[in-house]
């Protein structure tokens, strides 16, 4: 078998450039295969960590996919905002243990500005139950201070004290600013791994402040209140966009949500992330599946390759055969010389192909942080992932069963009559 | 009956027909072929030579008769019996493209010992490795050039892959080599050459040369001459049958 196997590998060195082709074209389907996978389950865990030790998320009424895209991932708008009033009595509920109010709407440099209250620094969780913690600073104390996250802060390098300028309007591009109330650079959070390291933290009155004398969207014409002003004002806000609640207790949740959504005074939605995540899941599982099933094919495709090469090379090889069978060589021999060469090749392809895989990942992660806030992983392979991989080697081997056959059949046939 | 042991090879009642037809190929009443003796076969192309190879070699099996070899029917052995004992006990030459392109020279020459323990147990007893065999091998074989011997073997001349595949037949001393149209593609001199290093080794090792050609010329420097049309009752048979006047 030694022999064999050396035999295999000589071969395959002296037809160097059809085996690297083949050997490239697995390497790749092998690389798209784990790579779908790997951004699957990455995507999925990332999304996972971004909330966590939250019981429900309240927002205006709309699907629940929505309210937890806008809310907790920063993903689209929201269809409308929930007054003051109604976020005050529901905190207020007696089941309740503490609430985060958010108000989105505006940002900075396409990153986006988010109201909150210093509670948010000391309740809020993520990953695995994690707090909040600070690289440098601390939570906001003067109106015009603001909580940038880890990426906002390395991709705009801003320091503490530095100034910010918030646009209005939740796009990376806004035409109107709130250039006459600049903020602050109170404190800089650690890197989470989630969309909070995009986002830029500011106290709910702030948010109210810099929209004093605005109307409909846009300054009122005339009207113009300075930032000193705005600080003896009301700044109690009018309408927050969502806020998350944690109960007492576990087992109130589905009461709460019922309430909630039963609310008489206004339209309201309450979800379980984790439920509203399942949803969302279910919705993307098709275009999963259709991913799965493409880059599968790729592979069984990349394999036809090898099998159309393996065809090819077996009739200038009978000579070859002939030689090998008249110093000894039994056709089971050369049957495995042929299966060992589909084996050898996929072996390497599959070598190569994850070695590009991680290549990928590392030349990736950074636009998928920047993009997306997910932290790719270089974790070691899953055990479904070990399972895929297996299935492609197994596949790769029984490739080279039909031209081992065929190769079989000549070698009982040819004998030593060696045609060329 | 005493004589019969210093038979190494001994054909009875064979007869071979491909699978499918009818008519045989090969019906040989009797062959016998002594141990040492260097056998010069001749029959024109279609007579049978490289079927009865196949069969002395071991890689076909014929319907009937006995095909005994060093005193063993390989006819009753099984397949990978049959392929085992003719790594053990024969050598193959062939008319051209002896060589396996992806390996050298020396690869090539001990490639036999790869495939049988007695082979590779015999030149050990002799030689402190296989290399160094192959090397005297073809050293014996006017092939001693250093540059030569690091060519890669589809750069050499046709002569040149003769001898390297002659060392090869003759690595580990095989009891039998059979050689079919080795001379075929080579020039008169070379031809000449050849047949004379070849017959060197196999009397120094006392080895057995089953050697075919269609090339009459060759046949008087042989201990024996057998015609195959006089042994082979098929083809004459066979020839009459399709009325076949070549």
């Amino acid at each position: 078998m030694k022999t064999i196997l050396l035999l295999t590998v000589k071969s395959l060195r002296n037809r160097k450039l059809t085996v690297s082709l083949t050997l490239i074209s697995i390497a790749l389907s092998v690389t798209l295969l784990l790579g779908v996978e790997r951004i699957r389950t990455e995507s999925r865990s990332a999304f996972m960590n971004t909330v966590s030790g939250t019981d429900l998320v309240v927002g205006a009424r709309s699907s629940q996919i929505q309210l937890l895209l806008y809310s907790v991932f920063r993903i689209g708008h929201a269809t409308n905002n929930i007054s003051w009033q109604s976020y005050q009595e529901i905190a207020n509920l007696p089941s309740v243990d503490w609430t985060v109010p958010i108000s989105l709407g505006d940002s900075h440099k396409g990153y986006r500005v988010m109201g909150t209250n210093s509670d948010y620094f000391t309740h809020f969780k993520y990953g695995n139950k994690e707090h909040l913690a600070f690289a440098e600073g601390r939570p906001f104390d003067d109106l015009y201070d603001a909580v940038i996250g880890a990426e906002a802060a390395k991709r705009l390098q801003y320091q503490i004290g530095d100034s910010i300028i918030v646009s209005h309007g939740a796009g990376e591009v806004s035409f109107v600013s709130h250039n006459n109330k600049p903020f602050r650079v109170s404190g800089i959070l650690k890197a989470t791994g989630t969309p909070i390291d995009r986002t830029i933290h500011v106290s709910l009155e702030a948010i109210e402040a810099i929209h004093l004398g605005w109307k409909n969207g846009a300054p009122a014409v005339g009207q113009n209140i300075s930032a000193e002003l705005s600080r003896r004002m009301n700044l109690t806000p009018k309408a927050i966009t969502a806020f998350m609640v944690k109960l007492n207790s576990p087992i109130a949740t589905f009461k709460v949500q019922r309430t909630v959504n039963e609310y008489r005074d206004e339209a309201l939605t309450a979800i379980l992330p984790g439920v509203a995540l399942q949803q969302l899941w279910e919705l993307t599982g098709i275009a999963e599946k259709a991913l799965f099933v493409v880059s599968a094919f790729v592979v069984v495709v990349g394999l036809f390759g090898m099998m159309t090469t393996m065809f090819t090379s077996l009739n200038e090889r009978r000579r070859e055969m002939a030689i090998l069978r008249s110093v000894g060589a039994a056709p089971k021999h050369i049957f495995s010389l042929i299966i060992g060469e589909a084996v050898f090749i996929t072996s390497l392809g599959i070598v190569l192909g994850i070695t590009i895989l991680y290549l990928l990942l590392f030349a990736v992660q950074p636009l998928m942080q920047a993009r997306f806030g997910i932290t790719l992983s270089f974790a070691g392979f899953s055990s479904y992932e070990l399972t895929l991989i297996a299935l492609v080697w197994f596949a790769g081997m029984i490739t080279g069963v039909l031209p081992g056959w065929k190769i079989y059949i000549h070698s009982l046939n040819d004998g030593l009559t060696v045609r060329t | 009956m005493a004589s019969a042991s210093s038979h190494i090879i001994k054909l009875a009642n064979l007869c071979f027909s491909w699978p499918k037809t009818e008519e045989p190929v090969l019906d040989i009443k009797e062959l016998y072929i002594e141990d040492g003796e260097q056998i010069f076969i001749i029959g024109p192309s279609g007579s049978g030579k490289s079927t009865l190879l196949s069969i002395l070699g071991g890689i076909l099996k014929p319907q009937h008769g006995t095909v005994s070899v060093l005193g063993q029917d390989i006819s009753l052995l099984n397949c990978s019996g049959r392929d085992q004992f003719r790594a053990d006990h024969i050598g193959f030459i062939f008319q051209m493209f002896n060589l396996i392109p992806y390996l050298s020279i020396v690869e090539n020459v001990i490639l036999p010992c790869q495939f049988s323990g007695i082979r590779k147990k015999k030149v050990l007893e002799k030689a402190h490795s296989l290399q160094a065999e192959a090397l005297r091998l073809l050293r014996q074989l006017n092939l001693d050039d250093e540059d030569l011997l690091s060519k890669p073997v589809i750069e050499l001349s046709v002569g040149q892959a003769q001898r390297v595949a002659a060392a090869r037949a003759l690595i580990g001393s095989p009891e039998i080599i059979i050689a079919d149209e080795p001379t075929s593609s080579l020039d008169s001199d070379h031809r000449q050459a050849f047949i004379n290093l070849l017959f060197n080794e196999c009397t120094q090792a006392g080895t057995t040369l089953i050697f075919v050609s269609h090339d009459t010329s060759l046949g008087k420097l042989f201990h024996r001459t057998i015609e195959l049309n006089n042994i082979n009752k098929a083809t004459v048979v066979g020839k009459i049958m399709k009325g076949v006047s070549i």
